[in-house]
This record gives C-alpha cells, structure tokens and sequence, in this order.
C-alpha cells in the first residue's frame, strides 16, 4: 500500500420511490490495499457496489478514479476504467471451457472468422500462473469444483487490467482449505497494486486478510476503521447498532408440552440438528444466509432425504415426503413465495384452496360454493385486498401474495407446527406487522411456531428461543433474556 | 378516458379468455369459405366438418392434459398407428371385439406409462421422450403388418364406433361428448384437475404444497396414451382397414387445437371447451381447403402459418399482461 487513492466515492445516495437506500455514504480504497465492506442484509452493500459497477446510476454524490471524477452509465465504462465484480453468484456460462469463459465477448481470432485457441489457451495460462494455480483452460468450467470456478472469475477479472476488484461475499461457498488459497491469491494481488473491495459477515475473515474496514448500516454511512486496530466487538456494534421501535407485537404464551422435536437430523446439508418447539412457542432458527437454515426447514418439511427422529407431541412420526408432513399437520411457508408458494398463473381461488381442495370435494365433485365461501372467509380474516378471488395471484402485491401463501395453509385444522421461512421478506411495513400479529396469534392457539429469518430485530423481538446456525450446524442456543444482537452476531461469525 | 378503460377491460378480458379471440377468428374463416365456395356451407359439408374435427378433438383432449402438466405427448399419433393396426390384426385373426377393445387400449395405457415413468424418474424433457415413442410405435405398427395395410370386416365394430346413427346423429359424436363430459369434469371440477393444473403452473409449490408431482404426471400421460388408443379404434372403424402409417402429425392437430383453445405451454388455461373450440378451427380449415381444391401439401403450410399466429399472438397477449 502506497497511499495512492485509487477510489472514492462521496456522498452517494441512492433513492427509490419511497425509500432511501443508500443516504450520503462515503467510501475510499487505496491501490494495494484490501477494503472490508460489511454491514447486515440489507445495510446497502450490494447497492453501492452496483453503482460502483455502473449497473445502476446514484441519484447523488460522485465517483473518482485515481483522482478523476468519472460517470459511469453503464458497466462497460467502469469496466473500462478497471473496475470487475465477482458476484456472490458465479456469472460465468458452465457449458464452455474455461478459456473461452474468460475470453467471452472478446475472443481472440485468426483469420477474422475462426477462433484462435492456442494464443487464448496461451494467455490463460499466464493468467493463472499469476494467480499461482493450475486449472487446465481447456476443461469445462461445469467439470471444476466451486472453488476454482471463482478463481476462474478472478482470472477473468485480471484479464481486464482489473485495478479495483469488488469480491462479494467469496467465500460463501467454499470450505476452509479453498478459502486459504483465495487468500494467499487476495494478497498477491494485493502486493501487484490491485485494490480489493472485499464484502463478508464472517469478521474472523477481515482479520485475516484486510486493511481497513467500512461499515454500513440501513443504508447509511457509520464510518471506516484500521481493522488491526480495531476489536472484533466494535465492529459489531458499529453493524448492529440501531434503535428499535415497537413494530413487534408479542403476546404468545408458552405452554410446558413439547409439541415437536427433532433428534440427530443429518442430510446433505446440515447435519447434528437436534432441538425442540414447545406448544405455543416462537422458535427462531438464526444464522446468516446460507449457513443451511433453509435447509434444516426443507429436511424437517420432506423436500430433502434425511435420517434422524422426528416427534409431534411425544409421538414419533416417520416424514420422506412433504404430504408426509402434511399429514401430521406441519405447515411450512417457503422463503421464494413466487417460486416455491405460488401458482401465479391463477386465481386467488384457486391457490388458496390447493391444499384444501379434498375437502371441499364430494365424489370427485368440487363444490364450488363451498369454495368460494371459505376462500372468502380467509382473504377477510387477513385482510388480503383483491377486487375479487377470481382476480390472478400475479397481480397483486408482495405482502398481499404473502398472505395468499398463508391462507392456504390457514385453512387446514389443527396445525402442530408453523414453520416460516423469511416470512417478510420483501413486504411493506404495515403487511409485516400483520404478519407478526398472525405469528402469535396462531402461537396463541397452541401451535408450536419455527421462524427463520435475516432480519435480526425481528428474530430478537418475536422469538422466546433462538438457535443459531453455522455451517450446517447448531452453533449455540439462546434463551430470550439472553439474546441481543451482539450474541447472535457472535454465534453467526 | 371511459374510452380507454373499457379498451382496457376488453384487453383484460381477452386475456383471461383467448378461445374469444379464436372463436372470432372461427366466424372469420368460415365467412372467408362460405363466400369463396358454395359448397361449404352446406348441410352434407356441415356434417363432414363436424365428423373431422369429431376424431381431433379426442386426442386434442388428451393433450390438453398433458399441456396443463407442462409437459407434451408427441407420442399419440404414433400410439394411435399401433393400436390401429394392431386391433386390424386380431380382428384379422378372429379374436372377439371385447379383447381387441381391452388389448388396445392396454398398449395405449401401457405406451403412455412408460411415457410419464422415463419423464418423472429420469427428470426428462417430455418431447424428448415422447419423440423416442413415435419412432417405437411407429416401427413396431410397421412390423406389425410389415408395412402393409390390414382390412378388416367388421360391421358392427365400424357402426358402434363411427359409421352408425342415432337419432339421425352420428355415432363418432355421441363418442365425443362422453370424452368431452367425462374429461371436463375431471379438469375443471375434481382434485385430480385441481392437481394437473398445479403442477402444471408451478411444479415446484405444487411438491410444497404436498401435491404428489410424479404421479400427476404419470397419470396424466397414461390417460393420453389411452385415449390415443381410442383415437386408434375410431381410425380403424372410419378406414375399415389398419394401416401403419395412419395418425401421422395427429399430435400436431392435437396441440393446435388445445392451443387455439387457450391453453398455453407453461400449463396455464386449460378450457376443455375451448379445446372443442379449436378442433372444430382446425377441422373447419382442413376441410375448406379441400373443398376449396387447394393442394393438400399446401393445405399443411396454411395450418402451420396459422398455429404459428396463433401461438405469436398469444405470447404476445400474455406478456402484455404481464406488464
């Protein structure tokens, strides 16, 4: 690190009809030197980052490179000026050889018309050589493991005379050992003059590799710290520090039977999961994106093969498949409402009345009054605004789908489990708080209730107990006096 | 404004209802035969249309099932030749009409099974799949009679099946309403429909929501294969004679009909009626052409450029509505 400024970025504000996501924050880098960007889902990383990129534009506050003051409208021109991401999705096309990943859009020719593979191959290899490892450019990228399909990025990214390179999230997806190489890489970089912006929750990693660090939080800009100096508490508190307000109603009493539990479940993604849900209980599975709560929740639910014991109220039940689980009364929301919960397709009517729908049957015949009737019921009893139950699911809004999600489960009888994974993810404040209201609500009724959610005051202020989720596993457990966000935090990294 | 909000409801409303905009274009064809020739409205060439679009409606039916899956059957046109030819056979040999009925329609069962098993257990494209049926039961119709055509001399057969009336009303049609009815109700009014459609529209909350996604689906293409096999025995009966070739492109007529219908590719619609609605679009062309004297080469080309617009239009509606 010599000093020199390679990026600056002052007061950038981004705003969208009727939010502020990004509110005058700053943000520098210097040539040689990696720059932790952190902050909680949501805090505005990703935002900043596309605009870095040139995928969206600020509505105020502007950009320097080396000193110039530089527009960028589209990703091309800050790729010109040296700026590559690597997205926490890898972006390259898994049916083609490596080589011509990296020389996509690009390639070289001879001839005009045919490709020149030889002097691709050829420059690919002094890429990797750089980079210090050994990929073959003529595999297919679909053959190498997750691991080096990153490095391939990184060397996709050197090919373009990178001089600020945007890593999110890099490690997500890679086992320690892999994580070691990406680091020894990040450093040489780093000793070529490359300016990394690197953007992680796990803070043990900032130690590891970075220089300095910046925090966001709901947008906003809470300031940058030498991270050698700086203990991994303060960062903490700097990420989660916000005043909470009294959007989260509770009023769910727990009751002393167990009524689910779940014993030494493994399955490909998690493994070692035990822990139980007493009647009338809020439980919160906590942990960062990825650490494998989802999974835990598709195993419980039949959508993954699993081992282990599952109890409802003290009886063991066997659950492959999902309507297994339906069966014994378990209602899971997904996270991907569009993907997972909804036939968008269709009616109101008739995506809440899916499940139910042998019910409202009578020799094969659907009543359609019957239907009606009780479909119309629910979209009262939750406020769901539509014009009519007829009007198509893809119409309506975030937290009005949601709530269709919700009632068709609501109309089975006497649910034992309500699993709800994100349930507000990407809906409004005021479908958020009837949602909450729901929760206990039907937590009041006796059901035992598992809340996954990234939203950490949520999970604080709505849960009684809280199990966190690292790497596939439980990593510690916490009771509601002892939760706050520093513990789970601590839990999660 | 009030101007354009009713433009907007008319949108809105052809949306949600595409057979409209089919069965507009259904008077629009037959005034453009009516006026081009005078032998197209009349009564004996009426009841020609109805018989032609009588035997595409069958398996057009069956396809609309299989389209609200997702999925498709290329297969039927192939499974129909098998049985056609197959039923020629035994009646060839003297086997009572009863186990040529239960033969038949066991191999178009069993064909279609096999169909719905590779798709689900294997995770298989369905064209793909199907695809490889035609060539099975085409070669196997082909070694059957080794290429030859079988007559047959089965009167009460071709009466009860197509030839017949009752009522002064042919027979074949009696034969379609009871599909007609029965498949209806299943799809708009049972579970079982209910559960087609969601896999269709959403296989992934359809498994969410407990609904068993492979056994829809295998169900769903056994049923196509059995009424293929149906369309087989209506075939036979309409030729008298088994011939291996029989229900070539049958599977295209079949998709038309259920798309002119309103029924889509990502397992949306599914109007059985609408499905009627297309047959008879597809019925009514094929004849007018004849009777117009265009050649029957030619005759494929106007139906394959007015499925093309069909499916450009409906697209395009469905994007529109999107927005």
């Amino acid at each position: 690190m010599d000093g020199h400024i390679l990026l600056k970025m002052e007061g950038i504000a981004k705003e969208y009809p009727g939010s502020l996501v990004l509110d005058n924050v700053n943000f520098e880098l210097k040539r040689g030197e990696v720059h932790v960007l952190c902050g909680e889902n949501g805090a505005g990383k990703s935002t900043l980052m596309r605009i870095l990129a040139g995928l969206i534009q600020p509505t105020k506050g502007s950009i320097y490179i080396d000193g110039e003051k530089a527009v960028f409208s589209t990703p091309k021109e800050a790729e010109a000026k040296g700026v590559a991401i690597i997205h926490q999705e890898l972006s390259l096309c898994p049916t083609i050889s490596v080589a011509e990943n990296i020389f996509l859009g690009k390639e070289k020719t001879k001839h005009r018309f045919f490709l020149d593979k030889k002097a691709m191959h050829k420059e690919c290899e002094a890429l990797f050589e750089k980079i210090k490892c050994y990929i073959d450019p003529s595999d297919n990228l679909a053959m190498l493991t997750t691991a080096d399909q990153q490095l391939v990025q990184i060397a996709k990214a050197l090919s373009l005379n990178t001089k600020i390179l945007v890593m999110d999230e890099p490690f997500s997806s890679l086992s320690d050992d892999e994580a070691a190489v990406l680091f020894d890489i990040m450093d040489s970089l780093r000793s070529h003059g490359v300016g990394i912006i690197y953007i992680d929750h796990r803070i043990d990693n900032f130690y590891k590799i970075g220089d300095r660090v910046t925090v966001l939080r709901d947008g906003k800009y809470v300031g940058v710290k030498e991270i050698a100096a700086t203990g991994k508490d303060e960062i903490i508190k700097m990420m989660v520090g916000r005043e909470l307000n009294d959007i989260y109603p509770k009023y769910n009493k727990v009751q002393d039977e167990i009524m689910f539990s779940v014993k030494n479940m493994e399955s490909d993604y998690v493994k070692d999961i035990t822990f139980d849900v007493k009647k009338g209980e809020i439980f919160g599975l906590g942990g960062l994106v990825g650490a494998g709560r989802t999974e835990i929740l598709r195993a419980i639910f039949g959508i993954d093969a699993k081992s282990g014991t599952i109890e409802i109220n003290g009886l063991c039940v066997e659950i492959g498949k999902p309507w297994d689980a339906i069966k014994e009364r378990i209602v899971y929301i997904p996270e991907d409402r569009k993907r997972q919960g909804l036939f968008l397709g269709r009616s109101v009517r008739f995506n809440s009345s899916i499940i139910f729908i042998d019910k409202l049957a009578k020799y094969f015949h659907i009543n359609r009054k019957k239907e009606r009737a009780s479909v119309n019921k629910e979209v009262e009893s939750l406020k769901i605004k539509v014009a009519s139950i007829g009007d198509l699911v893809s119409n309506l809004s975030g937290g009005n789908q949601q709530k269709v999600v919700l009632s068709k489960w609501l109309m089975m009888e006497n649910i034992n489990l309500l699993i709800l994974d994100e349930p507000t993810r990407g809906i409004d404040i005021g479908a958020k708080y009837e949602i909450y209201k729901l929760i206990n609500d039907l937590a009041c009724c006796g059901i035992a209730v598992i809340l996954v959610t990234s939203d950490l005051p949520e999970l604080l202020n709505l849960t009684d107990r809280v199990a966190v989720v690292r790497n596939g596993m439980i990593s510690g457990r916490l009771n509601r006096d002892e939760l706050s966000q520093e513990s789970v935090m601590a839990l999660c990294v | 404004m009030a101007d354009q909000s009713s433009v907007r409801n008319v949108k809105k409303f052809l949306q949600r209802n595409p057979q409209v905009a089919t069965l507009i274009g259904f008077v629009g064809i037959i005034i453009v035969f009516a006026t081009l020739s005078p032998n197209f409205l009349t009564a004996n060439n009426i009841s020609n249309i109805i018989n032609q679009s009588a035997s595409i409606s069958i398996v057009a039916f069956g396809m609309t099932m299989v389209l609200l899956t997702g999925g498709i059957d290329l297969s039927i046109g192939g499974i129909l030749g098998l049985v056609c030819v197959v039923a020629a056979k035994l009646f060839s040999f003297g086997v009572p009409l009863p186990i040529i009925i239960l033969t038949g329609l066991a191999i178009g069962a069993f064909v279609g099974f096999v169909n719905g098993l590779i798709i689900t257990q294997f995770n298989i494209q369905p064209f793909l799949v199907t695809m490889g049926m035609v060539s099975i039961t085409r070669g196997l119709a082909q070694y059957t009679t080794n290429g030859q055509s079988i007559f047959i001399k089965a009167d009460f057969f071709r009466l009860a099946i197509s030839q017949g009336r009752l009522f002064g009303i042919p027979v074949l049609l009696y034969w379609v309403a009871l599909f007609l009815v029965v498949i209806y109700f299943l799809v708009s009014h049972t579970p079982f429909g209910r559960r087609i459609q969601a896999v269709g529209g959403n296989s992934e909350a359809a498994l969410f929501s407990g609904i068993k996604v492979n056994r829809v689906k295998i169900i769903v293409y056994t049923m196509s294969g059995l009424i293929a096999a149906t369309a087989g025995f209506v075939t036979l009966s309409r030729l008298s004679s088994g011939l291996p070739t029989v229900g070539a492109g049958i599977e295209m007529d079949a998709i038309a009909s259920a798309v002119l219908g309103g029924t889509g590719f990502n397992g949306e619609g599914g109007n059985i009626l609408g499905t009627v609605l297309g047959a008879l679009v597809i019925g009514t062309i094929t004849n007018g052409l004849t009777v117009l004297g265009v050649d029957s080469y030619l005759q494929n080309v106007v139906k394959g450029v007015i499925i093309i617009l069909t499916v450009v239009a409906s697209v395009s509606l469905a994007k529109k509505s999107e927005r």
